[in-house]
């Protein structure tokens, strides 16, 4: 495992591993995760390279080195009353650079997008031993093509995130957090059109499978007397008995329990069929399953035990096959090897696979960053 | 020699005909196309563009013309490909609040056909009645509102991408986290060295509850940006935040029905939207605010047409420059929100060294500076000199650590100032991209890059 200090230090090792051809995994911890998981000759860890490069809390600006988990600068930036506003799960232990190399999100993800919606700047540190910057540090630029959030979620398999700036919001002033129990993903979807109708603004929006159905939890974020109005709003419109509480346990094994963890996307509009023809199949194939919704963007996440890898490969395979034909897709984030091997880990490679393959050969000509781990193999 | 493919009436070659497409809004600067056509189908644009790279003519693509930095400004013997006959609205999807639409749909009729329904188009560039989608994917285009709702790369999810080999290619995708690299993120803000962008999907919002205008005037721009860092320093994100120095109110005013006054040093115009009870909280607090720090005049505005004016008046502010000056150069340099008022100082101070008169209309929460340098291209060399006053602005903003542009891109005219932002590095990254899109450069050459560089060249050590 090599564990350089500095984007020069990075710089050298890229070339020369690379000069040697030897396969080459980015992880800010020990080893990559997630669905790119395919056997490199080395480690390149950025847990070292963990510093806070610059925190301008009046221009709501932060420059931050790769291997900082986003727990601790989540932690610095609420001195100042501020957040990056992307919650991944298990924060403490994500760094910066692995939540932007996997594109990782958690339930704010509703209001305030993804990384690409509030990256700003990148250094990269590229096999060939050049450190480029992209983007810059005001939150406004169109100068050049936008690499910053080019890189995001490609795995490592570009180059390496050396540092990203991050656009910053205000900590809420309020925050209220509502649920209402025992919906059928009919249900999730009324309510959430709902909120729509209503000009309700919730800053996350999350349902998550149990016993008597979806518990759906929404929160609303900001100023006192928005909250309560949004509060007040959200219980006329729900119909039905709202609680105050949060899914927080239930989210959080949806996206990260047991041995097997799939990704699935589809039209926002099909949850209901989704939950028929998706969710329910591979719950169905999984021990201790639990599964989540982001009804608002389309997506879901289900996890569980894998018991026997042949009827969950085949409840993936149909899944699969089913998403895919409405546009969406499914990614296998986590999966013991065996299942790895019988489905493959992303799916078919998207229209586009030509250009990004093309992208692939200019930025690692000597296919040397995990070769083999992303889509279609790149 | 391209007649067959859009029919005669659409392919235009008569030197009167071409004279329109010498140049866009960056008018200083003309050069006459090989030939102009002006497809109406995807198809027909891949037709286009294999003859032309069969006949050896470079490719500019163009909206509605409207750029400012030149990126559909011709090259000798180009062939420039229009979208103006690409004006359907293929697909409106309401339940995931997604719409499709050919690239030279007007911006404003997006959200002019979604009103009814109550949504809306968030990305609102002052020259949006005008500008087409497609020109806004292109250049990544802003506007006053970004601040709150981000740009176009925000907003557009997928599009088709008609390649140099003639191809068409879907890029993105309507469902959320398309697999493989985020190519859309690229492509939109290449400024046409990518391809031709034939359909555009966008993603639309929801109306907010309410919108409170609030107009306040200050004794100088000082307290107008001591104002604007205390209301975000507040907590408040604010939808839109934008000021004007004294020139640029007197040209709004002499220009529009606005009835501001001229006594004053500085305006600002904020937008707060939301849910309605927040808004209100939030825009009192801006109010008091704005109070504290020294406004000379606070305007609430009262009704929808009171507000509406207000905004025709910002939006209305470069071409209002007409009445107190025969040409402007504007600038799109971007500074840190916390440097406004130093840099305004330095802006001055270079304005009084030059002689020349500069107005500031700009968008202040994300601190997108837009000098207006203003002169006459009648007497003497003025208009170089004016172009360089305007190069000065750009250093001062790459000096406080900015960018030469923050939403009206590169082009032709800021090519040169690549280089000073990026390192060959970084401009080596952007290389790479453009290659693994075009190796053969066809498309819009000589922008964006200070360099010309053949696709087989690598900077830096390998």
């Amino acid at each position: 495992m090599h564990e350089p200090a500095s984007f020069e230090e990075a710089a050298r090792l890229l070339r020369e591993l690379s000069s040697r051809r030897r396969t080459i995994g980015i992880s800010g911890g020990d080893a990559p995760r997630g669905p790119s998981v395919v056997p490199v000759d080395e480690i390149l860890s950025t847990r070292r390279m963990d510093r806070i490069v610059e925190y301008v809390p009046s221009d709501q600006i932060v420059s931050v080195e790769a291997g900082m988990p986003v727990g601790a600068l989540q932690s610095h930036l609420a001195e100042r009353a501020q957040r990056l506003a992307i919650d991944p799960p298990e924060a403490h232990a994500t760094t910066v650079g692995g939540m932007v190399a996997a594109n990782a999100y958690g339930p704010l993800r509703t209001q305030y997008g993804t990384v690409k919606d509030l990256i700003v700047g990148m250094t990269i540190v590229r096999v060939d031993g050049t450190i480029a910057r992209g983007g810059g540090k005001v939150v406004k630029n169109v100068a050049g093509f936008d690499i910053p959030k080019l890189m995001v979620g490609t795995y490592g398999t570009l180059a390496l995130i050396g540092s990203v700036t991050f656009r910053l919001h205000p900590l809420p002033r309020a925050s209220a957090q509502r649920c209402v129990d025992a919906l059928d993903a009919q249900g999730v979807r009324r309510v959430v059109r709902a909120m729509t109708d209503a000009q309700l603004e919730p800053s996350a929006v999350v349902a998550v499978l149990a016993e008597g159905g979806y518990t759906l939890a929404v929160r609303f974020e900001g100023f006192a007397s928005g909250v309560d109005a949004q509060c007040e709003a959200f219980a006329a419109l729900a119909h039905t008995s709202v609680r105050e509480g949060n899914v927080e346990a239930a989210h959080d094994a949806a996206r990260s329990h047991g041995t097997a963890g799939f990704k699935i996307t589809a039209p926002a509009s099909h949850l209901p069929d989704l939950h028929e023809h998706v969710i329910r199949p591979l719950c169905g194939a999984l021990l201790d399953s639990h599964a989540c919704v982001y009804p608002a963007a389309g997506i879901a996440f289900v996890s569980g035990d894998a018991a026997d890898v042949a009827s969950l490969a085949s409840a993936a395979a149909a899944a699969r096959a089913w998403v895919q034909r409405r546009g969406g897709s499914l990614v296998l984030e986590r999966a013991p090897r065996a299942l790895g091997d019988a489905v493959d880990r992303w799916g078919a490679p998207p229209p586009a696979f030509a250009l990004m393959r093309a992208l692939k050969d200019r930025f690692d000509p000597g296919r040397v960053l995990l070769p083999g781990g992303f889509v279609g193999g790149l | 020699m391209f007649e067959d493919i859009v029919g005669p009436a659409h392919c235009i070659t008569d030197p009167a005909g071409l004279r329109v497409y010498e140049c866009d809004g960056l008018t200083g600067t003309r050069i006459r196309p090989a030939a102009v056509v002006l497809p109406a189908t995807t198809d027909e644009v891949a037709r286009c563009v294999r003859r032309a790279r069969e006949c050896g003519m470079p490719i500019v693509p163009r909206g509605s013309g409207t750029g400012l930095s030149g990126g559909a400004l011709p090259v000798e013997g180009a062939l420039v490909v229009g979208t103006s006959r690409m004006r359907s609205i293929l697909e409106v999807d309401f339940e995931n609040q997604r719409m499709r639409v050919q690239p030279g749909v007007i911006n404003l009729d997006i959200s002019k056909h979604l009103a009814p329904f109550g949504y809306y188009y968030a990305p609102d560039p002052s020259s949006q009645s005008v500008c087409s989608i497609g020109g806004n994917v292109a250049e990544n285009s802003g506007g006053a509102h970004c601040l709150k709702y981000g740009f176009t790369v925000n907003h557009v999810v997928a599009v088709t991408l008609v390649l140099a080999d003639a191809s068409v290619v879907e890029i993105g995708g309507a469902v959320a986290d398309p697999l493989g690299y985020d190519l859309a993120s690229v492509v939109i803000g290449s400024e046409g060295l990518l391809g031709i962008v034939t359909e555009v999907v966008v993603r639309f919002l929801r109306k907010p509850q309410k919108t409170r205008t609030v107009f306040a005037t200050f004794p100088s721009t000082d307290e107008a940006g001591e104002a604007v860092s205390r209301i975000i320093g507040a907590g408040i994100v604010p939808a839109a935040i934008e000021m004007m120095d004294a020139l640029a109110i007197e040209a709004i005013v002499a220009a529009t029905r606005v009835d501001w006054p001229l006594d004053v040093g500085a305006a600002l115009l904020m937008d707060v939207d939301g849910v309605g009870a927040e808004v209100d909280e939030t825009a009192d607090a801006a109010i008091e605010i704005v109070e504290r720090c020294g406004a000379v005049e606070v305007r609430d505005a009262r009704s929808e047409a009171e507000r509406q004016l207000m905004w025709q008046g910002r939006k209305g502010a470069f071409a209002a420059m007409g009445r107190i000056s025969p040409n402007y150069y504007v600038q799109d340099g971007v500074i840190p929100r916390s440097d406004i008022a130093r840099v305004l100082r330095e802006i001055a101070e270079l304005s009084r060294r030059s002689g020349f008169r500069v107005a500031n209309v700009f968008h202040a929460g994300d601190g997108n500076l837009h000098p207006l340098v203003l002169y006459d291209a009648r007497a003497g060399d003025e208009a170089a000199r004016a172009e360089h006053v305007a190069s000065e602005i750009l250093r001062i903003c790459l000096r406080y650590g900015g960018s030469i542009t923050g939403e009206h891109g590169v082009g032709a005219d800021k090519a040169a100032y690549m280089a000073e932002m990026f390192g060959e590095h970084d401009l080596a990254a952007m290389q790479d991209v453009r290659c693994a899109f075009d190796a053969t450069q066809s498309f819009n050459p000589g922008k964006v890059f200070p360099v010309p560089r053949l696709c087989g060249d690598r900077a830096g050590a390998r």
